[in-house]
């Protein structure tokens, strides 16, 4: 049975319901998530007001001894892009929820006073919180603890949640993100400052001896994968210098695709040799792509301690905001962690008023200091006001689209899609799946949501409309992907890939990832398919599926995200990037410099992409 | 038994992705619950520390919980019986 547990923080009223009807028909996790959101959440509702529904789901392999099974959607009406708005963290919350008896959370209205959810043996309890209110994650995550005890996993917010940021993150084991799209603020608004939950139930299979296969069958995928050792030893910094030396850096907000001294100053081999100190893993993963890392150089940072880096981090701090000092981009990261700040849209608010800055739209005067790229005084001081909504903060807290419509010119900077801020990689040096699917993503601009499986991260587009192909014959024989899918997207014999089949698939491929449970890491999503899917749910659930049903499943999860964005305004004509991108070329490695995109193109990928998913 | 390795276990090097209890648990219960697995992994995600501690009297020495261990944090050691309750 797949539990509910609504929480109407109005009334302080907990109930139960079975949704494993929901479950079996959307997979699980975001798939439930989408279904719930679509039908509690009225249409026009105030995201940051009682009638938004705060959802977190946990799918039917989470829990699980399958590679990677441990994550947690948390889903929404975003305060950020004011439409769908949904976000996947690692960790180990959602594997003790289900050890609690519980997968999914519903939270309705908004609570008289700070609260915080326990919940343990299949029920939620109530309990003031008045006195974490005001309170870091980390200092959160202790007093909990201290007070309940260390065996509870605790997800919550910090500051920035409380006081609506935006773009404000939920936390869990101090770390692990609920990112992008602005949840921590639909939490804080519903006066929720964390939820516990201490679990010690057992999580039985359906078909035991097919299990086991499958078991072996996923790790010895997993652990083939040519990823898995480039992902073990530097995480997913493993392309920090593939994308500085294919010039597709975020640099400077989105003007500077290569530094030359990127790979000796914040490369993967600097951070690998200088600061990682060992691996750190999700619950259940194998790869272990986190690392604890450590400042043994003299100056300010000495004996700084946390988990990185990520590229993402490197990319927004350093790249973006041009900071060249992994320390610094290691004690930004630690900010956004402990006041619950996503990075992505925090870097991206800050690149923008720091270039209204240089281009006289600001002055220096009206944000109390000077701003600069690579200032980390400046940058560090301006998370904290953002976090604590205080001066010039309040308005960077509103994310860059409501920012630049305060500053009148200023829009040419705001680099967002659908007022989502974009991420780490700039489509101009190669308008792929990646950067394709920030324009097609139903949470906005981002690049999480679309990843191809047989991505060439080195090799340069055939044409706008045309992927090479990263492996041979042979890898797309035995590749996990209906062979219909296959002609359609590589040709037949496959020579190529069609960007549009691509990002639908994609988007596809990672719903179900996130419907089930798994991660996205490559590794994982370059070797499990629908069909393995489809067989380990039957094994482990009961329920029968195939590789056609699971990803009809995950379509009809990803339409009903689509018309919830149409529910409340979205068209066509928002699948847009920044003017930028059409308008500015992009210098690049080596004094080169790439040409602005092409309008026209982008736009036929765009209609093929609709075509393909059906009316916009 | 006794002809059976030893299991040994060095903190040092375990990530804390803890499939050891699964492997342990769904080995000897049939169930995934951390909580009866013989082998124990303590995480402290914040200072990250990992603590491994083994029930030994539990223990049958399936040494289903090594298969799992990628990081080499868990190993099976050809040594003599030794029953200390709890290690590492």
């Amino acid at each position: 049975m797949a539990v509910l547990l609504k929480v109407d923080l109005t009334g302080g009223v907990i109930e139960k319901e079975d949704v494993t009807g929901w479950e079996e028909r959307y997979l699980g996790g975001v798939g439930v998530n989408t279904a719930l959101l679509s039908d509690l959440v009225p249409a026009g509702a105030d995201p940051l007001g009682p009638d938004n529904v705060l959802l977190f789901g946990v799918g039917p392999l989470v829990g699980t001894m399958l590679p990677t099974a441990c994550r947690t959607e948390a889903t929404a009406k975003s305060p950020l892009s004011g439409r769908f708005g949904t976000a996947s963290s690692g960790g180990s919350f959602g594997p003790y929820l289900r050890y609690a008896g519980v997968e999914y959370l519903a939270f309705f209205g908004r609570a008289p006073a700070p609260a915080l959810l326990v919940v343990e043996e299949g029920q939620g309890r109530l309990l003031e919180a008045g006195d974490l209110w005001g309170l870091t994650v980390w200092e959160t995550t202790d007093r909990i603890r201290a007070k309940l005890g260390h065996e509870y996993r605790v997800l919550a917010i910090g500051p920035a949640g409380e006081n609506l940021v935006r773009f404000a993150s939920i936390q869990n084991d101090y770390f692990a993100s609920f990112g992008r799209t602005g949840l921590g603020a639909v939490m804080g608004s519903k006066n929720l400052k964390a939820v516990a939950v201490r679990g010690d139930g057992g999580l039985e299979v359906a078909h035991r001896q097919e299990f086991l296969k499958l078991r072996k069958e996923a790790f010895a995928r997993v652990k083939a994968e040519p990823s898995f050792g480039f992902m073990k030893r530097y995480g997913s910094m493993v392309v920090a210098d593939p994308f500085d030396a294919t010039g597709a850096l975020p640099g400077r907000n989105f003007t500077v695709g290569s530094y030359p001294d990127w790979e000796q100053t914040r490369g993967r081999k600097i951070f690998e040799t200088r600061y990682k100190e060992r691996d750190v893993a999700c619950f259940a993963c194998p790869i272990a792509c986190a690392h604890w890392s450590r400042v043994r150089e003299e100056g300010p940072w000495l004996g700084l301690a946390t988990r990185g880096l990520e590229v993402t981090f490197v990319m927004e701090f350093g790249a973006k905001l041009e900071l060249k000092s992994i320390p610094e981009i290691f004690r930004c990261v630690d900010i956004c962690n402990h006041y619950g700040l996503d990075v992505v849209s925090a870097a991206g608010c800050v690149a923008f008023l720091t270039e209204a800055f240089e281009n006289g739209l600001i002055t220096e005067r009206e944000i109390g200091f000077a701003l600069a790229f690579g200032d980390f005084a400046a940058i560090s001081r301006l998370l904290l006001l953002i976090a604590n909504r205080e001066g010039i903060g309040d308005l960077l807290a509103e994310g860059v689209l409501r920012a630049s419509r305060r500053l009148p010119g200023s829009e040419r900077f705001a680099m967002h899609v659908k007022g989502v801020e974009i991420p780490v990689k700039d489509p101009r040096a190669k308008c792929d799946t990646f950067t394709f699917g920030y324009l097609t993503s139903t949470r906005g601009g981002d690049s999480l949501r679309a990843r191809s499986p047989v991505e060439a991260v080195l090799q340069g587009m055939v044409d706008f409309r045309t992927e090479p192909l990263g492996v041979d014959a042979a890898h797309i024989e035995k590749l996990d992907m209906p062979v219909r899918l296959k002609r359609e997207i590589f040709g037949d014999p496959p020579g190529a890939v069609d960007l549009p089949a691509m990002t639908r698939y994609a988007e596809d491929l990672i719903t179900i990832i996130n419907c089930v449970g798994l991660c996205i890491r490559p590794p994982v999503l370059r070797s499990l398919g629908p069909d393995f899917y489809a067989r380990v749910l039957r094994a482990v659930t009961g329920r029968q599926y195939d590789e056609e049903s699971v990803l009809a499943a995950a379509a009809a999860v990803w339409e009903m995200q689509r018309e919830f964005n149409r529910r409340e305004g979205e068209t066509a004509a928002d699948y847009r990037y920044p003017e930028r991108f059409y308008r500015e070329g992009l210098p690049g490695k080596g004094g080169s410099t790439v040409p602005a995109l092409d309008s026209g193109q982008v736009e036929a990928n765009v209609l093929a992409y609709l075509r393909l998913r059906g009316r916009n | 038994m006794a002809d059976r390795a030893e299991l040994t276990a060095d903190a040092s090097r375990c990530t804390g992705c803890r499939l050891c209890m699964l492997a342990c648990s769904f080995a000897n219960h049939r169930v995934h619950r951390p909580g009866a697995s013989y082998v124990r992994v303590e995480v402290d995600e914040k200072e990250f520390a990992c603590r491994i501690f083994i029930d030994r009297e539990k223990c049958r020495r399936c040494l289903v919980c090594v298969e799992f261990c990628e990081s080499g944090a868990l190993q099976a050691k050809a040594a003599p019986l030794a029953a200390s309750a709890e290690g590492a």
